[in-house]
Protein backbone atom coordinates (compact mmCIF):
# COMPACT_ATOMS: atom_id res chain seq x y z
CA UNK A 1 0.00 0.00 0.00
CA UNK A 2 1.42 3.19 -1.09
CA UNK A 3 0.63 5.17 2.54
CA UNK A 4 1.62 8.90 0.74
CA UNK A 5 -1.25 8.70 -1.07
CA UNK A 6 -3.65 6.57 0.28
CA UNK A 7 -6.60 8.95 1.56
CA UNK A 8 -8.53 6.69 4.02
CA UNK A 9 -4.73 6.02 5.97
CA UNK A 10 -4.25 9.59 5.86
CA UNK A 11 -8.01 10.44 7.45
CA UNK A 12 -7.17 7.62 10.08
CA UNK A 13 -3.99 9.18 11.06
CA UNK A 14 -5.79 12.36 11.34
CA UNK A 15 -8.49 10.64 13.89
CA UNK A 16 -5.48 9.49 15.65
CA UNK A 17 -5.45 6.27 14.97
CA UNK A 18 -2.62 4.85 16.79
CA UNK A 19 -2.24 1.54 14.28
CA UNK A 20 -2.43 3.95 11.32
CA UNK A 21 0.36 5.54 13.19
CA UNK A 22 2.71 2.89 14.34
CA UNK A 23 2.55 1.99 10.66
CA UNK A 24 3.63 5.43 9.69
CA UNK A 25 6.56 4.91 12.05
CA UNK A 26 7.29 1.47 10.56
CA UNK A 27 7.55 2.66 7.22
CA UNK A 28 8.77 6.42 7.86
CA UNK A 29 11.22 5.89 10.79
CA UNK A 30 14.97 4.39 9.04
CA UNK A 31 14.08 7.15 6.03
CA UNK A 32 13.65 10.12 8.43
CA UNK A 33 16.41 9.11 11.03
CA UNK A 34 18.85 8.78 8.08
CA UNK A 35 17.96 12.16 6.18
CA UNK A 36 18.40 13.41 10.06
CA UNK A 37 22.00 11.89 10.67
CA UNK A 38 23.08 12.77 6.93
CA UNK A 39 22.38 16.65 7.57
CA UNK A 40 23.60 17.10 11.03
CA UNK A 41 25.76 14.45 11.18
CA UNK A 42 25.47 14.14 14.69
CA UNK A 43 24.66 9.90 15.75
CA UNK A 44 24.00 10.91 19.09
CA UNK A 45 21.19 13.67 18.52
CA UNK A 46 19.83 12.21 15.49
CA UNK A 47 17.12 9.71 17.61
CA UNK A 48 15.75 12.86 19.45
CA UNK A 49 15.00 14.90 16.34
CA UNK A 50 13.90 12.16 14.52
CA UNK A 51 11.41 11.47 17.92
CA UNK A 52 10.78 14.79 17.70
CA UNK A 53 9.82 15.02 13.40
CA UNK A 54 7.31 12.09 14.29
CA UNK A 55 5.72 14.25 17.33
CA UNK A 56 5.37 17.11 15.11
CA UNK A 57 3.58 14.84 12.62
CA UNK A 58 1.20 13.42 15.31
CA UNK A 59 0.25 17.11 16.43
CA UNK A 60 0.13 18.72 12.89
CA UNK A 61 -1.46 15.63 10.66
CA UNK A 62 -4.98 18.28 11.05
CA UNK A 63 -2.87 20.23 8.80
CA UNK A 64 -1.89 18.28 6.25
CA UNK A 65 -3.86 19.15 2.93
CA UNK A 66 -2.69 16.35 0.39
CA UNK A 67 -1.17 19.42 -1.71
CA UNK A 68 1.79 17.27 -1.93
CA UNK A 69 2.57 13.28 -0.36
CA UNK A 70 2.58 12.39 2.63
CA UNK A 71 6.38 11.65 2.03
CA UNK A 72 7.35 15.20 0.99
CA UNK A 73 5.27 16.45 4.09
CA UNK A 74 7.19 14.15 6.27
CA UNK A 75 10.81 14.98 4.92
CA UNK A 76 10.17 19.15 5.20
CA UNK A 77 9.40 18.71 8.69
CA UNK A 78 12.76 16.87 9.31
CA UNK A 79 14.58 19.36 7.33
CA UNK A 80 13.23 21.99 8.89
CA UNK A 81 14.08 20.26 12.29
CA UNK A 82 17.47 19.33 11.65
CA UNK A 83 18.66 22.82 10.45
CA UNK A 84 17.26 24.27 13.61
CA UNK A 85 19.06 21.55 15.56
CA UNK A 86 22.16 22.90 13.49
CA UNK A 87 21.68 26.67 14.49
CA UNK A 88 21.42 26.03 17.80
CA UNK A 89 24.32 23.85 17.74
CA UNK A 90 25.99 26.91 16.04
CA UNK A 91 24.75 29.36 18.80
CA UNK A 92 25.81 27.38 21.37
CA UNK A 93 29.55 26.95 19.94
CA UNK A 94 29.54 31.05 20.08
CA UNK A 95 28.28 31.61 23.43
CA UNK A 96 30.76 28.67 24.49
CA UNK A 97 33.66 30.47 22.33
CA UNK A 98 32.45 33.97 24.85
CA UNK A 99 32.53 31.90 27.95
CA UNK A 100 35.98 30.52 27.17
CA UNK A 101 37.40 33.78 26.26
CA UNK A 102 36.16 35.19 30.21
CA UNK A 103 37.40 31.98 31.49
CA UNK A 104 34.22 30.28 32.87
CA UNK A 105 34.79 27.46 30.52
CA UNK A 106 37.62 25.43 28.79
CA UNK A 107 37.23 25.07 25.08
CA UNK A 108 36.05 21.67 23.87
CA UNK A 109 37.00 20.68 20.23
CA UNK A 110 34.06 20.37 18.40
CA UNK A 111 35.58 19.46 15.15
CA UNK A 112 34.66 15.48 15.38
CA UNK A 113 35.47 13.63 12.26
CA UNK A 114 31.67 11.95 11.29
CA UNK A 115 32.11 8.68 10.33
CA UNK A 116 28.97 6.93 9.04
CA UNK A 117 28.10 3.82 9.61
CA UNK A 118 26.82 2.64 6.54
CA UNK A 119 29.98 3.26 4.69
CA UNK A 120 32.56 0.38 3.37
CA UNK A 121 35.64 0.43 5.62
CA UNK A 122 37.93 1.42 2.51
CA UNK A 123 36.14 4.62 1.67
CA UNK A 124 35.67 5.82 5.48
CA UNK A 125 38.94 7.95 4.83
CA UNK A 126 37.77 9.40 1.99
CA UNK A 127 33.90 9.87 2.78
CA UNK A 128 34.65 11.47 6.33
CA UNK A 129 36.64 13.89 4.30
CA UNK A 130 33.69 14.75 2.41
CA UNK A 131 31.32 15.07 5.19
CA UNK A 132 33.18 17.75 6.68
CA UNK A 133 33.63 19.72 3.51
CA UNK A 134 29.33 19.02 3.05
CA UNK A 135 29.20 20.86 6.28
CA UNK A 136 30.88 24.04 5.04
CA UNK A 137 28.30 24.66 2.06
CA UNK A 138 25.42 26.52 2.31
CA UNK A 139 22.26 25.41 3.33
CA UNK A 140 20.37 24.99 0.53
CA UNK A 141 22.71 22.93 -1.58
CA UNK A 142 23.98 20.81 1.52
CA UNK A 143 20.67 19.68 1.50
CA UNK A 144 19.90 19.12 -2.34
CA UNK A 145 23.60 17.25 -2.23
CA UNK A 146 22.37 15.10 0.47
CA UNK A 147 19.08 13.91 -0.92
CA UNK A 148 20.39 13.25 -4.59
CA UNK A 149 23.75 11.94 -3.56
CA UNK A 150 23.51 10.08 0.18
CA UNK A 151 19.86 9.54 0.21
CA UNK A 152 19.56 8.38 -3.89
CA UNK A 153 15.88 10.41 -3.54
CA UNK A 154 15.03 11.60 -7.82
CA UNK A 155 15.07 15.17 -8.53
CA UNK A 156 11.48 15.46 -9.33
CA UNK A 157 11.69 14.07 -5.48
CA UNK A 158 13.68 16.79 -4.26
CA UNK A 159 12.31 19.40 -5.84
CA UNK A 160 8.67 18.64 -4.37
CA UNK A 161 9.95 18.46 -0.81
CA UNK A 162 13.04 22.10 -1.40
CA UNK A 163 9.53 23.74 -3.26
CA UNK A 164 11.52 24.55 -5.86
CA UNK A 165 11.73 23.96 -9.49
CA UNK A 166 13.88 20.29 -10.82
CA UNK A 167 15.96 23.19 -12.76
CA UNK A 168 17.05 24.76 -9.69
CA UNK A 169 17.58 21.53 -7.97
CA UNK A 170 20.68 20.75 -11.18
CA UNK A 171 21.64 24.44 -10.39
CA UNK A 172 22.13 23.44 -6.19
CA UNK A 173 23.73 20.18 -6.82
CA UNK A 174 25.70 21.65 -9.91
CA UNK A 175 26.96 24.21 -7.77
CA UNK A 176 27.38 22.36 -4.35
CA UNK A 177 29.80 20.41 -6.48
CA UNK A 178 32.09 22.90 -7.29
CA UNK A 179 32.37 23.77 -4.01
CA UNK A 180 33.35 20.67 -2.88
CA UNK A 181 35.62 20.47 -5.15
CA UNK A 182 37.39 24.43 -3.92
CA UNK A 183 37.08 23.53 -0.48
CA UNK A 184 38.45 19.60 -0.94
CA UNK A 185 41.24 21.67 -3.16
CA UNK A 186 41.87 24.08 -0.53
CA UNK A 187 41.64 22.80 2.70
CA UNK A 188 43.12 19.21 2.13
CA UNK A 189 46.60 18.47 1.16
CA UNK A 190 46.91 15.14 -0.32
CA UNK B 1 50.23 17.42 -9.62
CA UNK B 2 46.84 18.85 -10.75
CA UNK B 3 45.86 16.06 -12.32
CA UNK B 4 46.62 13.39 -9.03
CA UNK B 5 44.33 16.29 -6.86
CA UNK B 6 41.75 16.18 -9.32
CA UNK B 7 41.70 12.42 -8.84
CA UNK B 8 41.85 12.44 -5.49
CA UNK B 9 38.89 14.88 -5.32
CA UNK B 10 36.65 12.28 -7.82
CA UNK B 11 37.39 9.82 -5.28
CA UNK B 12 36.25 11.93 -2.40
CA UNK B 13 33.11 12.69 -3.90
CA UNK B 14 32.30 8.99 -5.16
CA UNK B 15 33.16 7.98 -1.75
CA UNK B 16 29.54 8.10 -0.69
CA UNK B 17 28.82 6.65 -3.48
CA UNK B 18 26.28 2.47 -2.89
CA UNK B 19 26.29 3.71 0.41
CA UNK B 20 23.93 1.75 3.49
CA UNK B 21 21.13 3.19 5.17
CA UNK B 22 21.64 3.08 8.95
CA UNK B 23 19.75 0.59 10.18
CA UNK B 24 17.75 2.31 13.33
CA UNK B 25 17.66 0.96 17.29
CA UNK B 26 14.45 -1.37 17.16
CA UNK B 27 13.73 1.13 20.61
CA UNK B 28 13.19 4.17 18.01
CA UNK B 29 9.17 2.95 17.41
CA UNK B 30 8.72 2.03 20.88
CA UNK B 31 10.05 5.75 22.00
CA UNK B 32 8.52 7.69 19.21
CA UNK B 33 4.69 6.21 20.03
CA UNK B 34 5.70 6.52 23.61
CA UNK B 35 6.33 10.27 23.18
CA UNK B 36 3.01 10.69 20.80
CA UNK B 37 0.47 8.45 23.48
CA UNK B 38 1.64 11.71 25.88
CA UNK B 39 0.58 14.44 23.56
CA UNK B 40 -2.89 15.28 22.86
CA UNK B 41 -3.30 15.69 18.54
CA UNK B 42 -3.79 19.57 17.84
CA UNK B 43 -7.16 19.58 16.51
CA UNK B 44 -9.94 22.68 15.30
CA UNK B 45 -12.73 21.82 17.87
CA UNK B 46 -11.27 24.14 21.17
CA UNK B 47 -12.61 22.64 24.34
CA UNK B 48 -15.24 24.33 26.30
CA UNK B 49 -12.90 25.81 28.85
CA UNK B 50 -10.35 27.59 25.87
CA UNK B 51 -13.93 29.11 24.43
CA UNK B 52 -14.84 30.61 27.41
CA UNK B 53 -11.09 31.65 28.49
CA UNK B 54 -11.14 33.31 24.88
CA UNK B 55 -14.63 35.25 25.37
CA UNK B 56 -13.72 36.40 28.64
CA UNK B 57 -10.21 38.09 27.50
CA UNK B 58 -12.25 39.50 24.40
CA UNK B 59 -14.90 40.99 27.56
CA UNK B 60 -11.86 42.28 29.39
CA UNK B 61 -9.83 44.10 25.97
CA UNK B 62 -13.67 45.90 25.49
CA UNK B 63 -14.07 46.68 29.14
CA UNK B 64 -10.27 48.04 29.15
CA UNK B 65 -10.88 49.90 25.83
CA UNK B 66 -14.39 51.64 27.24
CA UNK B 67 -12.42 52.93 30.51
CA UNK B 68 -9.94 54.37 28.90
CA UNK B 69 -11.95 56.35 26.56
CA UNK B 70 -13.95 57.73 29.39
CA UNK B 71 -10.27 58.75 30.82
CA UNK B 72 -9.37 60.43 28.29
CA UNK B 73 -12.72 62.17 27.78
CA UNK B 74 -12.75 63.39 31.03
CA UNK B 75 -8.98 64.59 30.62
CA UNK B 76 -9.67 66.45 27.76
CA UNK B 77 -12.62 68.17 29.73
CA UNK B 78 -10.39 69.38 32.25
CA UNK B 79 -8.19 70.52 29.57
CA UNK B 80 -10.90 72.17 27.63
CA UNK B 81 -12.14 73.92 30.61
CA UNK B 82 -8.43 75.24 31.72
CA UNK B 83 -7.74 76.29 28.38
CA UNK B 84 -11.14 78.31 28.49
CA UNK B 85 -9.96 80.04 31.77
CA UNK B 86 -7.04 81.24 30.47
CA UNK B 87 -8.76 82.57 27.26
CA UNK B 88 -11.53 84.38 29.48
CA UNK B 89 -8.15 85.75 31.64
CA UNK B 90 -6.41 87.06 28.33
CA UNK B 91 -9.30 88.96 27.32
CA UNK B 92 -10.29 90.69 30.60
CA UNK B 93 -6.52 92.03 31.14
CA UNK B 94 -4.43 92.20 28.33
CA UNK B 95 -0.92 92.76 28.75
CA UNK B 96 0.31 95.53 27.15
CA UNK B 97 4.37 95.00 26.50
CA UNK B 98 5.77 98.37 26.24
CA UNK B 99 4.24 99.88 29.34
CA UNK B 100 3.78 96.61 31.26
CA UNK B 101 0.34 98.63 32.24
CA UNK B 102 -2.83 96.40 32.53
CA UNK B 103 -5.73 97.52 29.74
CA UNK B 104 -9.42 96.76 30.01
Amino acid sequence: MNLSNDLGYIELLKQGNSDAFSLLVDNFQERIYNTVVNITQCNEDAEDITQEVFLLVYKNIQQFRGESKLSTWIYRIAVTKSLEWERRKKSKKVIGYFKNLIGIASLESDVIDFVHPGISLEKKENASMLFKAIQALPKNQKVAFVFIHIEGLTYQEVSEIMKKSVKSIEGLIQRAKENLRKILTTHHSF
Amino acid sequence: MENTIDKKVDEILHSVDGINRIQVSPFLKTRILASISKEPQDSYVYPFTNVMLIAASIVLIFTNIYIAKNIVSVHNKHLYSNRQNVHESSTEYQLNSTNYEYVQ
